[in-house]
């Protein structure tokens, strides 16, 4: 039951990271962007901060997202389990029971 | 009165357990949702669309007297989509926070910008820079709520 769940969780985990880790280096890249538009004069700090938080914005969106894929995955590890018990359940019957 | 012993009662349970447990199957979060995919979709190519023209114009077509139609558009059509994924119910909620940030949190700050460039004397366009970042970031976030809409389906 438990191998079952696990096998579900370690094929899919380090796409949820390599999904973020993309992201978040856009992200990065982008306020350091910013901070050089608001050094440069181009920008004014409260246009900057407005960027920023456009740039936060995202962030919350994509960690959003991974927490979902988790959420995800823990279901699919969680019937895996349970797909496991039924066929234990099955196998020590002389019968099909479920 | 019938009773059973301790020890076949346990097993007794045990299986029921088992039983139950073989049966269920768990739902963590909702289904997949065509309309949802289609509309958030949909608003994207709008959204790319306007941005595009608007990083190619030059004052006044830039400046955002001439864009106060689309930040509506956008804010009723993010609204449309809340409203839908609520309905929709707790397994939900992701989703709806996502649209509920993209629409609060980027879109209000975009218009706050277009505002302000415009409200410069002389007024002038969006930096061009930082209206990439922008449009970057919200591209992000739509790609955010298709990925995890898409996820839904569960490999179906």
């Amino acid at each position: 039951m438990l191998s079952a769940a696990l096998a579900v969780l370690e094929k899919k985990t380090p796409v949820i990271r390599a999904y973020a880790e993309g992201e978040f280096k856009k992200i990065a890249q982008a306020i350091v962007t910013i901070e050089a538009l608001a050094a440069a004069g181009r920008i004014t700090p409260e246009e900057a901060a407005l960027h920023m938080q456009i740039q936060r914005g995202a962030s919350r969106t994509v960690l959003m997202t991974a927490k979902g894929l988790g959420v995800l995955d823990a279901e699919a590890a969680i019937n895996a389990a349970l797909d496991a018990v039924r066929t234990a359940v099955n196998a020590a019957l002389p019968f099909k029971l479920v | 009165m019938v009773t059973f012993p301790h020890a076949a009662r346990r097993h007794a349970l045990a299986w029921a357990w088992l039983i139950a447990a073989g049966c269920t199957t768990v739902r963590l979060v909702s289904d997949y949702d065509e309309t949802t995919d289609r509309d958030v979709s949909a608003l994207q190519k709008l959204v790319d669309d306007s941005l595009t023209a608007l990083a190619r114009q030059s004052a006044p077509a830039c400046l955002f007297a001439a864009h106060r139609q689309f930040y509506t558009a956008v804010h009723s059509a993010l609204n449309a989509l809340a409203m839908r994924n609520r309905a929709r119910g707790a397994g939900n909620a992701a989703t709806t926070d996502q649209i509920a940030v993209l629409d609060t949190v980027e879109f209000a700050a975009l218009e706050h910008l277009h505002r302000l460039a415009g409200a410069r004397t002389p007024a002038v366009c969006m930096d061009s820079v930082g209206l990439a970042l922008d449009r970057q970031a919200i591209d992000q976030s739509f790609e955010a709520i298709l990925r995890l809409e898409l996820a839904k389906k569960r490999g179906g």
